[in-house]
């Protein structure tokens, strides 16, 4: 994989894009060539140092504004983060593989990140806005670090938000029920600036002690 | 000397009902992380090692939970995707580690709030070897993977 790695960070913007399309189509086929393609596929978005492939011009619509509501039931806007850098992070609370180990490295992160974590304000941005409610958040942040804020929303809020940020995310069937499904979404962590700019994409398959070394390069 | 033959002869049992039974599959190291909030899915791990004839896993069974079943978590383009997985195959004399983002037991309806510090039975089934029943140990929310840290680098594609 380390070769293969390195071979699609060497290639071109649309050869990447190449390689997506291929990607996509290899994935349906299976087998080992998948793992492979899935590697480079992911590489287009969780890049190691995130803004090498992030052009300016990409930066500057990622992001936006956002009224949203936090775990304690207050209306939460975009404006109550200026002034601290924001570590963004989308996925659900009834998510038992990826998002729990996420916020765990998200949360050992901050601690390793000593006083820097002062001006970190790491959130959680649910995209089950139907299951997750303010009172679900509570339980679930406080689990991982008493810093982390959750925030909810109407399905439209949640889908603003979400657009705002290009993430994905789309229900799974598991079964006949109602509360019967998983969620497919993004696993991308976002650092915005202090300013509320979007700074880079943080890739989120990584431990907590470099998830803190890729931050710390960062900010300032 | 009669009784050394028949301690001898009773030694020799176990041993030759081993020799006689399906390939055997061993299952190690499993734990789950305890559960978070309002959430009845919950995901166990474990490490699968075969040690007879190839096999697959097929199914697994835990009084915990409605459900039980073999899910994989794959990554494209950044997107997480949790898919059943009908059968796992099982090589003579490999192991298979399942780990956050990748291979999972997924628990769904669970019946019983997982807490820290507890086990639960968890029964997988396999095409050929019988059915193997593994102590599931609760971690906490926020623990490390126990187990699946020194196997974790193929699950980090």
């Amino acid at each position: 994989m380390p070769t293969n790695r390195k071979r699609a960070s060497q290639t071109g913007k649309a050869t990447r894009k190449k390689d997506a399309d291929k990607a996509a189509r290899a994935v349906m086929i299976g087998g080992a060539l998948t793992v492979f393609l899935l590697g480079v596929g992911g590489l287009l978005l969780l890049t190691p140092s995130g803004s090498t492939r992030i052009t300016a011009e990409q930066a500057s619509s990622i992001g936006g504004p956002f009224t949203l509501t936090d775990q304690n039931g207050r209306l939460v806007s975009d404006q109550n983060f200026r002034g601290k850098y924001e570590l963004l992070y989308f996925g659900y609370t009834f998510c038992p593989d990826v998002c729990p180990s996420t916020l765990n490295d998200i949360a050992g992160a901050m601690q390793k990140l000593g006083t820097k974590a002062a001006d970190i304000q790491p959130v959680f941005i649910t995209i089950d806005p139907r299951r997750d409610t303010p009172q679900v958040l509570k339980r679930y942040v406080a689990a991982f670090d008493p810093r982390l804020i959750g925030l909810t929303g109407t399905e439209q809020q949640i889908a603003r938000v979400a657009r705002e940020y290009r993430v994905y995310y789309a229900p799974h069937r598991t079964g006949p029920g109602p509360d019967d499904y998983t969620m497919d979404h993004s696993s991308v962590i976002y650092l915005i600036g202090p300013d509320g700019h979007f700074l880079t994409t943080i890739p989120a398959d990584q431990q907590a002690a470099s998830l803190a070394a890729d931050i710390a390069t960062h900010i300032s | 000397m009669r009784n050394i033959f028949i301690a001898a002869a009773l030694l020799c049992l176990p041993s030759l009902a081993e020799a006689a039974s399906p390939p055997a599959i061993a299952a190690s190291n499993a734990w789950a992380r305890a559960s978070i909030g309002a959430s009845t899915m919950g995901a166990a791990y474990l490490t699968l090692t075969d040690n007879g004839a190839p096999d697959s896993l097929t199914g697994a069974t835990t009084p915990v939970a409605a459900s039980a079943s073999l899910h994989q978590t794959t990554t494209e383009g950044g997107i997480k995707r949790m898919r059943p997985v009908p059968v796992l195959p099982l090589a003579p004399g490999k192991s298979v580690t399942f780990a956050p983002g990748g291979y999972h037991i997924m628990l769904m309806g669970l019946t019983h709030k997982l807490k820290a510090g507890e086990q639960f039975p968890l029964t997988l089934t396999f095409t050929h070897a019988p059915p193997v029943t593994v102590q599931v140990q609760v971690t906490p929310v926020g623990a490390p993977a126990p187990s699946a840290m020194p196997d974790m680098p193929d699950m980090h594609m």
